[in-house]
């Protein structure tokens, strides 16, 4: 790869990451991966346990679903950012106290990001305005 | 991706903090009371751990139908450990302490010491060693693991002719154990206190 194409990707990179939720997804994502990590190991017994141990995969795999579908469709943020903060709210009684608080905290940070993400307020953007008149952004 | 930069449909935003503020308002709330209704007992708490061993110490504990069985396990880079799995279908627990090490520091849960005990359902423990004064009642030693039955019928070994041992019930004071898992269908954590503390914060 020569560099002026790596540099090329790099910027496409930025681009593609102020065009979305992207560290409110990042957030969500992290924190899936921790409510899931902790227990992790035999999922066999998480299985046996029943409906507990399935429960705190669950809480993990719906922050770490809705956080990446808020980077591949930012349109539906209020909806992904509602459900993964509904999710790490249920983390806590399901979850090892929502991962030692670890994972709630950065769950309930990351899917208010997420909710709370607007696009078109940047002064660097090619179309400085309200949201709203942005064309092909319906919200 | 290269003509994304060029292209350029979707606009460039930013998390408005406005809004994120009022998202985590009820957010707080809502966190606030699952911990006050967890410290006080009224909210049962789901724990499953496991992937490193951790200390458990409890002034005494009452179990209501017990089984036990040996079994081994692989956690992440330390090979295979012989553990004997402690299953309990209801147990109440008085001044609980847990305690696991995490790098330099120690995560320590401390509940039930304060007149409210507390209590589990389906408590399973994968445990390494184990200290104590125990009385066991209906004791059944030598019993098939894969037919022990005391702690219901979800909790027995998978080995045909493995060794287990089953009681009505069982009573541990001054228990001192070495665990590397546990999961329980609920845990009431009354007067729970969490925190974390240097590597000497461990249960005594």
């Amino acid at each position: 790869m020569s560099a002026s194409s790596a540099h090329a990707s790099l910027a496409g990179f930025r681009h593609w990451r102020r065009t979305r939720p992207f560290w409110g997804g990042v957030f969500a994502v992290l924190a899936g991966v921790e409510l899931i990590a902790i227990p992790y190991a035999p999922l066999a017994v998480s299985i046996h346990q029943g409906m507990p141990g399935v429960a705190s995969w669950l809480a993990g795999a719906m922050l770490v679903a809705g956080g990446v579908l808020a980077w591949v469709h930012p349109v539906q943020r209020h909806f992904y950012g509602i459900i993964t903060m509904l999710a790490a709210l249920a983390s806590f009684p399901s979850s090892n106290l929502g991962g030692f608080f670890l994972g709630l905290l950065l769950g309930v940070v990351g899917s208010g990001m997420i909710f709370a993400w607007s696009p078109g307020r940047d002064r660097s953007a090619e179309t400085p305005g309200r949201d709203e008149i942005v064309p092909g952004l319906v919200s | 991706m290269k003509h994304a930069v060029t292209t350029g449909s979707a606009p460039t935003g930013r998390v408005n903090w406005k809004r994120f503020g009022l998202m985590m308002v009820p957010a707080g709330l809502v966190v606030g009371a699952f911990g006050f209704a967890t410290a006080s007992g009224a909210l049962a708490s789901s724990f499953v751990i496991s992937g490193s061993n951790f200390k458990v110490t409890a002034d005494k504990l009452e179990g209501e139908g017990f089984v036990q069985y040996g079994r081994t396990i692989t956690p992440t880079g330390k090979g295979t450990v012989p553990v004997a799995v402690s299953g309990i279908a209801k147990a109440k627990i008085t001044n609980m302490c847990q305690s696991v090490a995490v790098g330099p520091f120690a995560l320590r849960l401390t509940a039930g010491d304060a007149g409210k005990p507390v209590s589990a359902t389906n408590l399973v423990l994968d445990v390494e060693q184990l200290a104590g004064d125990a009385v066991f009642s209906d004791m059944q030693i030598g019993v098939d693991a894969s037919t022990v039955s005391a702690a219901g019928k979800d909790i027995h070994s998978d080995t045909k002719g493995a060794f287990g041992q089953q009681a009505a019930t069982v009573v541990i004071t001054d228990l001192d154990q070495t665990a590397w898992s546990t999961t329980a269908g609920t845990f009431t954590l009354p007067n729970l206190k969490l925190g974390f503390g240097g590597s000497d914060n461990v249960c005594k």
